[in-house]
């Protein structure tokens, strides 16, 4: 009894997450005027396209810039999930084994940074990377988010799992600290580093107001904030083309979580121990 | 040459707390030196004081005349044998073994001929292109024990190396230890807290006990002579039975043994000169079927009786002196007092015993448990 209605919570939650996706699946492949001829009616054509034609796709390939913007996200993406998890790995490296003083409080006081969101520090930092000359640059969207609390939290638990006899070997080994770091410490924590990699990657197209705003050129935008332009509520918007834009969007993110995410669940560490 | 030498070395995590208290300790060159004492001890901090894996408050370290205390660990020519082996799981046996000299940069070939000739030694050929994790518990300890062996330190330091071994297999590696040690000449420092590795292995051993040394002796020696009561209930396959002790009109008085001053050797007589309250242990093995003419008579009952093989452990119930509650139990870090033990034969099956014991086996303490007479004092 109880096991089916677990299994029923769970078939809930994942239809909630599914259902956008399945809705903007579909509406990709609809005839712009079809779009909310049934919405009142809730028939199966209210979810379901009457005749699927790929039109959209055709008229998204077709936009002269789309095929750079979404390469622009993707860089982003790669750029930012293994600048991101380098900074964490040294990060969380020092914080779970350099004996230093305030230790945990440097861990707190990185970790309450997230507690501040992003619009709060926008007009700052546009004029700080505006002063380093970067705004319009791709350098000048990364730089101001390669480093992660997420990230840092992530790894310092899986470096904290690592046996110190480890370390302790190594060093006694004739290691220093950059041959801990590499020989005892990245081997036993690879799982975390790619759950840590897989997300910042992900995380870059969750972002919208940063490269609005710190990137003006349309060739160097990123695919989501460009298809957000798609969208002009003063004239009509070409709707099945956006969603078969953002459909599009989320293939590279969708391949490469897909491809990974056999690593997240073979990430025990293993020790030369029982 | 390679002696190592502590003097005053202490360390402590919190004030007023020590880990470990000032500790001096010379090791000859080719000595095997067993630290031994329950958790907590103080046993592991030492290894990672000398290994430098921790700073000392104070006092210096000294290996074959090079003063190492503020040394970096790989500086030191030390290697370690931990507990859990800590073999890196992702490299096989033959770069685990290697790990040390390429770090050392070492030439190719002579890494490849060191590998093959410790391999050989420690009978892992079969085994140079496996993982940690495909290995089992006595070989994983040997490829921890080659690690260290490769790059011939002057100093081997063991944590605890045979606690994750099933029983069966820990006397024979404990004999291959001693073997390798004894053959290859190392000076090794070997924690436990397992007295039958200490007594077996040891040419002399440390016992602690909160950080503190308690005695520093060739280990029949200490068994022989426990400098105090802790030492005497720790170092010993069946802790022996000790008893509260009353000296009235020349006669020592255990409640259920009495025994005249006169009868016991000058110098334990001697030590207890001026004494009116004592405590004696009786190790169960130094017990025996009274004769008439015995002049240190025990006289208990048997309460319980398990039979090992030919010979049974006999639960005595005798009667006992009035003593301040708790205050055995602190200086012997044991409990039960109460319940005395008698090693015997499988033959004895009377349920009231007169046993006796030879008057220079009983071992005297006085009430802060330090040894009085003969049997102990002057060793450490």
């Amino acid at each position: 009894m109880s096991r089916a209605l677990l299994l029923l919570a769970r078939a809930a939650a994942a239809a909630a997450f599914l259902a956008p996706i399945a809705l903007l699946l579909s509406a990709s492949f609809r005839e712009n005027g079809e779009m909310y001829r049934h919405a009142a009616e809730l028939g199966w054509r209210t979810f379901l396209p009457a005749a699927p034609t790929l039109d959209a796709y055709a008229r998204v390939l077709e936009l002269p810039l789309f095929a750079r913007q979404l390469l622009n996200t993707v860089a982003l993406g790669g750029f930012m999930a293994t600048a991101t998890t380098l900074t964490s790995l040294f990060a969380a490296y020092a914080l779970a084994r350099l004996p230093m003083r305030g230790r945990g409080g440097v861990f707190g006081l990185m970790l309450f940074t997230l507690f501040v969101p992003v619009d709060v520090v926008l007009p700052p930092l546009f004029f700080v990377v505006q002063d380093l000359g970067l705004i319009d640059d791709f350098s000048g969207l990364a730089l101001p988010f390669v480093f992660s609390p997420i990230g840092v939290y992530l790894l310092r638990q899986a470096i904290q799992e690592v046996p110190r006899e480890l370390d302790q070997a190594c060093m006694l080994d004739g290691g220093g600290a950059w041959e801990v770091l590499r020989t005892a410490i990245v081997p036993n924590v690879r799982g975390a580093l790619i759950a840590c990699w897989l997300m910042h990657f992900v995380f870059v197209w969750e972002w919208y107001l940063w490269p609005l705003t710190a990137m003006r050129r349309d060739d160097g935008q990123l695919a989501q904030v460009a298809i957000a332009g798609l969208i002009d509520p003063l004239r009509s918007t070409d709707y099945a083309l956006v969603f078969a834009a953002a459909v599009l969007a989320i293939l590279p993110a969708f391949a490469t979580f897909a491809l990974l995410q056999r690593f997240l669940t073979a990430s025990h560490a293993t020790t030369g121990g029982k | 040459m390679s002696d190592l030498i502590l003097r005053g070395v202490s360390r402590s995590y919190a004030p007023g707390a020590p880990a470990l208290a000032p500790f001096d300790l010379a090791v000859r060159s080719g000595e095997l030196i067993v630290l031994v004492g329950p958790s907590g001890c103080g046993k592991s901090t030492l290894l990672k004081l000398i290994a430098g894996l921790e700073p000392a408050d104070a006092g210096r370290i000294a290996l074959g005349g090079r003063d190492i205390t503020r040394a970096e660990p790989r500086d030191r020519r030390i290697a370690m044998v931990f507990q859990n082996y800590a073999l890196y799981p992702h490299l096989s046996v033959a770069e685990n073994l290697a790990y040390p000299l390429r770090r050392a940069r070492v030439s190719r070939a002579e890494i490849a001929a060191k590998v093959s000739a410790t391999a050989a030694q420690l009978r892992l050929e079969p085994y140079l292109d496996r993982r940690p994790a495909q290995l089992s518990g006595g070989q994983k300890q040997r490829v921890a024990m080659g690690r260290a062996m490769i790059r011939e330190p002057d100093l081997f330091l063991l944590d605890e190396p045979l606690s994750n071994l099933d029983a069966a297999l820990r006397a024979h590696v404990r004999a291959e230890i001693a073997e390798l040690q004894r053959r290859l000449g190392v000076t090794m420092l070997y924690v436990t807290h397992d007295q039958v590795e200490a007594q077996t292995l040891a040419d002399r051993v440390v016992v602690l006990r909160d950080g503190a040394v308690q005695q520093v002796g060739p280990p029949r020696e200490v068994h022989a002579r426990p400098a105090n009561l802790f030492v005497a209930s720790f170092l010993a396959v069946v802790p022996p039975n000790v008893a509260p002790g009353r000296i009235v009109d020349g006669t020592l008085d255990l409640g259920a043994m009495q025994v005249a001053l006169d009868d016991l050797p000058d110098e334990m007589a001697a030590a207890l000169a001026g004494r009116d309250e004592v405590y004696v242990a009786i190790r169960p093995e130094a017990l025996s079927p009274a004769g008439p003419a015995d002049p240190a008579v025990l006289c208990a009952r048997a309460r319980r009786r398990e039979f090992v093989g030919r010979t049974q452990q006999v639960q005595l119930e005798a009667r006992r002196l009035p003593d301040l509650p708790g205050r055995l139990e602190r200086l012997t870090g044991r409990r039960d007092h109460e319940t005395m033990l008698w090693i015997a034969d499988d033959r004895s099956r009377e349920d009231a015993l007169r046993l006796a014991c030879r008057p220079e086996e009983l071992m005297l303490f006085d009430l802060d448990g330090a040894a009085l007479g003969p049997h102990g004092g002057g060793l450490v």
